[in-house]
């Protein structure tokens, strides 16, 4: 695949609600996790995100838990959108959304409430990134278990991949409810969204130069061997769990998000991707407390993420000028 | 240009799902449906080739079903739901799972497209019956399996899906009242559309409003 540069990217979780504040969270190991009493009892220990504004009004059709949390993400992207439509004509740009991956709590919502029930989130998502912006191209939200967010960034390079776009919008939505906690899954997730735009050419200090997806085993260790090129000089290694290093660079710093933000799931891969993106462009890896390297060449980074069952996909980023 | 190699379909109309040796207690209608379509395109031999499943509501209705007490379904999310056909299927290739609305059925056939590159794709579309509580149009449940593949061997073909920004030449087609309300119908039109040799534009967009432009796909004869 060719590198395709990043010219847009936010992200809102507990820990924040910009790229900044994120990573500044991360640098020095604050959690955001907290017991939350309005998910059950006892509290569960959960990034939440507390009362999300509800949409503006022309795009209130498409209000709900996910998509006003989505929009947190996507209200600072949309200049960027907009130009990347003018740039490319509106049919050439797309969206993939990693859409939460269960529905439950508006269902039991509208049952408690006697209430009709609400369109399916994927699909309020959907509406909601078609009403906000002009693009016209595919829009689709997908769904898988864990770091769903990492399906979503790999789908969008097909399209571009395939000549079907010229700039995609990759991005993730997670929330948490009583119903959806319920669920057996992981410990302390938590509620964020994080998009990144990525166009054929651009204006960016960041590209997204390969992707790998495997099915079982170790991405890393297939990106190392087919893209030698993306982990020459990898500076860290950007995970929402523990992986093993970077095998093409051993002692590579391994960073990790999910005890400061939770488990992200759906918004997670995305997350990571622009946080990684934003480490490069400040030059710093997002190392917490002293274990920081003052020498680290921090020009290329590697996002590695469990993708479904037992697979995992594997991003990586590098800065233009270098 | 995507040659369609199989089609299979299921809708309420055609009677029960005949059990299968592979069911378990608790596998929910959406499950034994989509796995029904899948193992008659073959698809239980061919476990490492690429699925995207297309569905609207997924196993929603499963959920609220279970919440009333009238089902014993396990799966309440749609990657559980997929998993578990995958397990009853043998299954060990890349799975999407795509939802879009009323332009779930285009958005599927466009995922598949784009994954034609590694060889052959099952897309497989499908949508429980209204749930109850949701004061939605009613329809059944159907369940629709295409086996698109790339290649010179003679047989209908597919463009890729696009956007029209012009009326499609003919209204859509003809589906039963039972299925007519479902996002899923246009995935039905097309498998009976194959089966009927009708050549030529076909709406993608499930809300027959759009539908005389917006998301459409070009079937087209053997050559």
């Amino acid at each position: 695949m060719p590198a395709y540069p990043m010219t847009a990217r936010a992200a809102v979780n507990a820990a924040g609600d910009e790229l900044d504040a994120i990573l500044h969270a991360i640098d020095h190991d604050r959690s955001a996790l907290r017991p939350c009493a309005e998910l059950g009892e006892p509290p569960p220990l959960v990034g939440w995100l507390g009362s999300p504004p509800p949409l503006p009004g022309p795009l209130r059709a498409h209000d709900g838990r996910a998509a006003r949390v989505l929009f947190r993400a996507l209200a600072p992207s949309t200049a960027a959108i907009e130009s990347a439509c003018k740039r490319w004509g509106a049919s050439r740009v797309g969206a993939v959304i990693a859409a939460p991956i269960a529905d439950l709590d508006p269902v039991a919502v509208a049952m408690r409430l006697s209430a009709p029930m609400p369109a399916p989130t994927a699909e309020a998502l959907v509406e909601l990134v078609l009403a906000a912006t002009s693009m016209r191209g595919p829009v689709y939200a997908c769904s898988a278990e864990g770091a769903a967010g990492a399906t979503a960034v790999a789908a969008g390079i097909r399209l571009l991949d395939a000549g079907a776009l010229d700039a995609v919008i990759v991005g993730g939505c997670e929330v948490l409810g009583p119903a959806t906690l319920r669920l057996p899954g992981v410990d302390a997730p938590g509620e964020g969204a994080a998009l990144a735009l990525l166009e054929r050419h651009g204006d960016a200090f960041v590209e997204l130069a390969a992707v790998c997806e495997v099915a079982s085993g170790s991405a890393l260790a297939r990106l190392a061997r087919e893209h030698a090129h993306a982990t020459r000089s990898v500076g860290y290694v950007h995970a929402i769990e523990p992986v093993e290093a970077d095998p093409a660079r051993p002692g590579v710093p391994v960073i990790t998000t999910t005890r400061v933000t939770g488990h992200l799931r759906a918004a997670a891969g995305v997350t990571e991707l622009v946080l990684a993106a934003g480490a490069l462009e400040r030059g710093r890896a997002p190392i917490p407390g002293d274990r920081g390297d003052p020498d680290l060449d921090l020009d290329a980074a590697i996002v590695d993420v469990p993708v479904g069952k037992g697979g995992r996909v594997a991003l990586s980023l590098r800065a233009r000028s270098s | 240009v995507i040659r369609i190699a199989a089609t299979a379909r299921w809708t309420a109309e055609d009677g029960p799902l005949t059990p299968s040796a592979a069911d378990r207690a608790g596998s929910s209608r959406f499950v034994r449906m989509t796995a029904h379509v899948l193992s008659a395109l073959g698809a239980d031999r061919e476990p490492e080739t690429r699925w995207v499943f297309g569905t609207c509501h997924g196993p929603r209705h499963d959920a609220i079903e279970a919440a009333l007490g009238r089902s014993h379904a396990r799966a309440f999310t749609i990657p559980h739901a997929v998993q578990e056909v995958a397990s009853r299927l043998d299954h060990r290739g890349a799975v999407s799972i795509v939802s879009a609305g009323t332009r779930t059925v285009a958005m599927a056939l466009v995922e598949a497209s784009v994954r034609m590159g590694e060889g052959p794709v099952f897309v497989v579309l499908a949508d429980e019956s209204t749930p109850a509580h949701t004061h939605a149009p009613i329809h059944d449940a159907l369940a629709v399996a295409l086996e698109l593949v790339v290649d010179d061997t003679a047989g209908p073909r597919i463009s890729a899906p696009r956007r029209r920004s012009e009326p499609l030449p003919s209204p859509p087609r003809h589906v039963s009242a039972a299925v007519a309300a479902s996002a899923m119908w246009p995935a039905l039109a097309l498998v009976d559309a194959v089966r009927e040799s009708a050549w030529g534009w076909h709406a993608l967009e499930a809300d027959r409003r759009r539908s005389e432009a917006g998301w459409a796909v070009e079937l087209r004869p053997p050559t």
